[in-house]
């Protein structure tokens, strides 16, 4: 696959090159703001995410020997119409997939070197990747049910009454409102789905003696089997599934109610509690 | 003349105060209510409930505002937000999927809150005028407007235009009639013009001509 071109795949000095391919340093690590925003005057703003446009880095290679500037721009015209692999050695080793747009502007600066300044890389959403972003503990975010100005976010399905419902809970002291669903015989087939935008995802229900079980689906295929959120004692919200290998893209996670439970367990509940979405 | 509402008069002329309130009040066709302002959510009187409501902060502009001192052509437009919603609905996009705010009525308030009365007031139906990626626009149209009544088209003439045994004709016999006048079941009520048959009636004193009638015509 494309993506298996890496641009830059060791940050040392490369014999053949005599140079590195790494860009130099102190570029600027842009991510495209893809909030759309309208506010009425004496209130917050309303916010949603419209595209599916990721980073996009303004490049330099400064005082590059002929074969290094010969390879950048063979991956300029090679990827016009298609896609490659840039690792940012400096920023944690973290992939990006996409392509250089705009001009290619290399110019000699003599002694046999060159230069290529502002040379425009952007990420590619909806390809696959070598390596999905995996630093959970940095890039990833976590979205709720509710938002933190109240407002739902989760957008759920019932076929039967009473349907999902929020629930304030106190977890460890901080207070999270989760939508729950009663799993009875008629909730079966109810959904509740969050679209988000970015790679990856984790999935956190609550797990104690009273929850049911569930299938998921990312964007429309099951993943993951049946999931049973019980436990024997209360867990509060555990990461039932987690997905790493998903491309940037707006993508749907839904929990399908299955109305069904663990023979140990007291009620069929289902309780979603959050979803962190790698970025 | 106008009266301008007493408790205006102590506010109108201060030089501070609390900036006014955009509220509109919307009632679609199957009788959902929306209360929309400009500030953040907030209980505010409601003319259509009649008791204080909810407004959510989606009006993002109100007017301009036309009066002319005749309700067919007072006229306003109105812009709320179309971004707020779930993860995968907007929310006035879940509205008019549901229902349609065509023809929904509406009540526009630019409230003092001190004085507790509205500087401007307009009353109407909504239309929907235009929308963006992030907004929609209502029109607003009067409530009377000849030019939208709808009624049925029909044509004076010989042959009744009414549905035997309709509502309209409240024939109760057994077989149609031939939708003339001469085999109507309720004389009171055809809907046909009495022209001047040949000679069924005898002489005529109308100065109308005479028409040859086809009598076995039916539609």
């Amino acid at each position: 696959m494309p993506a298996s071109d890496i641009l830059n795949p060791t940050a040392d000095w490369q014999e053949a090159l005599q140079d590195s391919m790494c860009p130099d340093y102190g570029f600027a690590r842009r991510r495209a703001n893809t909030k759309l925003a309208v506010k009425p005057v004496g209130s917050t703003p309303w916010t949603r995410d419209t595209q599916n446009t990721g980073h996009s880095f303004p490049l330099s290679w400064i005082q590059r020997s002929w074969l290094c500037v010969q390879r950048l721009k063979w991956y300029y015209e090679r990827y016009e119409d298609g896609f490659f692999t840039i690792i940012d050695w400096d920023g944690g080793g973290r992939h990006f997939v996409g392509r250089f747009t705009g001009d290619f502007p290399m110019v000699q600066v003599g002694n046999g070197m060159w230069n290529v300044q502002n040379l425009t890389f952007e990420e590619m959403p909806e390809v696959a990747m070598v390596k999905y972003p995996d630093d959970w503990d940095h890039d990833a975010i976590r979205v709720y049910a509710f938002n933190d100005f109240g407002d739902q976010k989760l957008a759920v399905l019932s076929n039967a009454m009473p349907g999902w419902a929020p629930n304030a809970r106190s977890i460890a002291g901080i207070a999270v409102t989760t939508m729950d669903n009663p799993g009875a015989a008629g909730n079966a087939g109810d959904w509740g789905c969050y679209e988000y935008k970015g790679y990856g995802f984790k999935l956190y229900l609550m797990k104690g003696p009273e929850f049911g079980q569930c299938t998921v689906s990312l964007d429309g295929n099951e993943v993951g089997g049946t999931i049973d959120c019980y436990a024997a004692v209360d867990e509060g919200p555990q990461m039932v599934l987690m997905q790493q290998n998903v491309s940037l893209d707006f993508h749907r996670v839904q929990v399908n109610v299955s109305a069904a439970k663990n023979a140990s367990a007291t009620a069929p509940t289902i309780s979603w509690h959050s979803l962190e979405v790698m970025r | 003349m106008i009266p301008y509402p007493a408790p205006l008069l102590g506010v109108g002329g201060a030089r501070t105060g609390l900036p006014g309130v955009h509220l509109l009040e919307v009632q679609d066709v199957n009788g959902n209510t929306y209360f929309w302002s400009d500030r953040g959510t907030e209980a505010w009187p409601s003319v259509l409930r009649g008791e204080s409501q909810l407004f959510v902060p989606w009006l993002l502009a109100a007017g301009p505002f036309v009066y002319n001192r005749s309700q067919v052509t007072n006229a306003g437009s109105f812009t709320v937000q179309n971004v707020s919603g779930t993860s995968l609905a907007r929310d006035v996009e879940t509205i008019l999927r549901a229902t349609t705010l065509e023809g929904a009525v509406f009540v526009y308030r630019y409230w003092n809150a001190a004085a507790q009365a509205a500087w401007i007031y307009l009353d109407g139906t909504l239309t929907l005028s235009g929308a963006t990626d992030d907004t929609a626009t209502f029109r607003s149209k009067p409530f009377i407007n000849e030019a939208e009544d709808e009624a049925p088209m029909e044509q004076y003439c010989e042959t009744c235009q009414l549905n035997w045994g309709g509502p309209r004709c409240g024939s109760t016999e057994p077989t149609e009639c031939s939708y003339s006048f001469q085999t109507c079941q309720v004389v009171e009520r055809p809907m046909i013009s009495l022209n001047s048959y040949e000679k069924n009636y005898g002489e005529t004193t109308d100065p109308s001509p005479l028409l040859v009638i086809n009598r076995s015509r039916r539609i």
